[in-house]
């Protein structure tokens, strides 16, 4: 046996695996096939709808992207009316914490102011134990009860008597107030502050008590303006 | 020693055949021309065998380059959107058939041959 037979034979050999193994593979190929489905429409006809269901998706896909968008501009939308609510709601009850409107509690001290007989407690010296009070950094302040707001007035009335938004109270006066404890107690106590002067010089019976736990009821007074309106800014 | 090569050859591309790994019908379009332009080569180098002009070289070139030519002439085709494919096709089968009549008529003959043969020594041995 010469070369070159065993050359042919080895070609042969190569060229018979190859075609008998790809011809299995097409014909393997075209058994998994379905004829029956793929050659009811021809090829055309499948590229036009192919191409029509393309642009349909296409649409379709275009339009689901703008109501998406729309749906989150609306979600941000809805967050940011929340957000705003909630701000108008806190800043709310701020003002009708300001207002009086609700009943407060915190801490801070209680003075009580007693008459003697000598001794009148007038208007004007439950007004400065106000002031000094606010001075202090009080936050909301009552007197027999009665809570004090920027626009109480109180007053003096007959037979020992004093009126606080034409309420009626007498001795003796306890004036509650929330802020910082011993800010309200070192004011009030001061050497030459309120306690001391008052002590000395009229000798009122005062007395002072830090608490932590000061309730001060709401305000009972109606706020209604008449005459004011709202400025320019 | 050729016979038992192509055997060989057969049951071993059977089996890689059927353990490949399935091919897209789209793709297998191609293997298809591939297929008949081997066959068309394959069936010209038996003609030429008995013509006794066969040259191994010009045998295996054609096997693959017209495989491969077959198969690129069908791409192109698809991408022109022309059906070259059916051309091909038309070329292979058309010479596998003449090759294949040559064949035919050449066993035919053979055949024939050596009836008469027969026949002719029989008259010989009866003559005698």
């Amino acid at each position: 046996m010469n070369k070159t037979k065993i050359t042919i034979c080895i070609v042969i050999f190569i060229m018979c695996i190859l075609l008998v193994s790809v011809i299995l593979m097409r014909v393997k190929a075209v058994e998994e096939t379905d004829f029956e489905t793929e050659s009811a429409i021809t090829e055309t006809e499948l590229r036009k709808e192919i191409s029509t269901w393309k642009s349909k998706y296409e649409k379709a896909s275009e339009t689901l992207e703008t109501t998406n968008e729309k749906i989150l501009e609306y979600e941000k939308q809805i967050e940011k009316n929340e957000d705003s609510s909630d701000l108008v709601e806190k800043e709310l009850e701020q003002t009708n914490v300001l207002l009086g409107n609700k009943s407060v509690k915190g801490e801070g001290v209680t003075v009580t102011l007693t008459d003697k007989e000598n001794a009148k407690i007038l208007a004007t010296d439950l007004s400065e134990i106000v002031n000094e009070l606010k001075y202090a950094g009080a936050e909301a302040i009552s007197i027999n009860g009665i809570r004090i707001l920027s626009i109480t007035d109180v007053t003096d009335a007959t037979n020992d008597l004093l009126l606080i938004n034409g309420q009626r109270i007498s001795s003796p006066y306890e004036v509650k107030a929330i802020g910082n404890q011993t800010y309200l107690y070192s004011t009030l106590n001061a050497k030459n502050g309120f306690i001391d002067y008052y002590t000395d010089q009229y000798g009122i019976d005062i007395k002072i008590e830090k608490q932590k736990n000061v309730i001060i009821d709401k305000t009972e007074q109606e706020i209604k303006f008449k005459y004011i309106r709202e400025g320019e800014e | 020693m050729i016979i038992i090569a192509i055997v060989v050859g057969c049951i071993l591309g059977a089996i890689i055949g059927m353990y490949a790994p399935i091919i897209p019908y789209t793709y297998s379009g191609y293997l298809a021309i591939g297929i008949m332009a081997a066959l068309d080569t394959v069936f010209g180098g038996i003609t030429s065998i008995i013509k006794k002009n066969f040259d191994m070289k010009i045998f295996v070139s054609g096997f693959f380059g017209n495989a491969i030519l077959a198969i690129v002439l069908t791409y192109l085709g698809e991408k022109l959107n022309v059906d070259i494919y059916l051309a091909a096709i038309f070329v292979f089968v058309s010479r596998m058939f003449n090759n294949l009549g040559f064949i035919r008529r050449y066993y035919i003959e053979k055949l024939i041959e050596k009836k008469e043969n027969k026949k002719s020594k029989k008259k010989s041995i009866d003559k005698v």
